[in-house]
């Protein structure tokens, strides 16, 4: 196997736009080349990537893990697996509808975005804590010297405040809305 | 510990059995409880999708750049080439 140098992200930090940029320029061409030769478009393909990205970092930048091949080979595996799977959808489906994104049908699932507007509005700060903590996974310290707290133990106690915030807020709001949707 | 770590804990199944035991035995009887279990399940839920929100902007942010600004033309090119 060919060692490849990885765009790796070092140590205990947010993923930079510079890496993902570099894994743009480094992977997009054979997943577009892949996604073209197969009748697909180029919006389908930056659809595709975009997804791969992802899951590639939800998997292994953010877990920090190594991964057993190049990190090229990787991404490209997981973009294939997505166009395969798109492709059967679409095969499957092709007779009623083009329509590829499936809206949640769930009350939860609507409402969870009626809230996070909200959220988004009401408490920016807290809900940018909780994603460096629970999203991110980054590290108490370093989420300690990014918010300005003075120790581990604040930061901690931080975060559970925001998430009660979060919580009660949610509950309160979410309740008024699915009982008026339903 | 409080009440919200040891439900986090709970969640993430990192309690003691003991302790894992003993909200289990609450969350039977404590609708009180059950119901801050359910919201506070929500708030993961929703931090998680607050994440990947964030994640896809920044993405797009990057595609942006990629394919407007003139120093990656060349690579554009290249790329528009499969679609033909």
């Amino acid at each position: 196997m060919i060692m490849e140098s990885l765009v790796i992200v070092k140590g205990d930090t947010e993923v930079t736009d510079t890496v993902f940029l570099q894994l743009y320029k480094k992977v997009l061409p054979i997943v577009a080349r892949y996604i073209g030769r197969r009748g697909g478009t180029l919006d389908e393909a930056k659809d595709i990537f975009q997804d791969a990205l992802l899951l590639y970092y939800e998997r292994v930048l953010r877990e920090k893990v190594v991964i057993q091949q190049s990190e090229k080979a990787y991404i490209f595996g997981i973009a294939r697996h997505l166009w395969i799977q798109r492709s059967k959808q679409r095969a499957a489906t092709e007779p009623l509808t083009e329509q590829v994104d499936q809206p949640t049908s769930s009350a939860e699932g609507i409402a969870d975005q009626y809230l996070m507007q909200l959220l988004t509005q009401a408490g920016e700060r807290c809900m940018h804590l909780l994603k460096t903590f629970y999203y991110e996974k980054l590290t108490m310290s370093t989420l300690a010297k990014q918010f300005g707290f003075s120790s581990e133990r604040s930061a901690t106690v931080q975060k559970f405040k925001c998430l009660e915030k979060v919580r009660d807020f949610i509950k309160t709001k979410a309740l008024r809305y699915e009982d008026f949707i339903e | 510990m409080n009440e919200l770590q040891m439900l986090e804990q709970y969640l993430a199944h990192q309690l003691e059995p003991q302790d894992n035991l003993l909200i289990e035995a609450k969350l039977l009887v404590d609708k009180r409880l059950q119901d801050k279990l359910y919201w506070q399940r929500r708030s993961y839920q929703l931090v998680k999708t607050y994440g990947r929100e964030q994640l896809r902007q920044q993405l797009n942010r990057v595609e942006e750049e990629l394919f407007t600004e003139p120093a990656h033309k060349r690579f554009v090119h290249k790329i528009k080439q499969y679609f033909r």
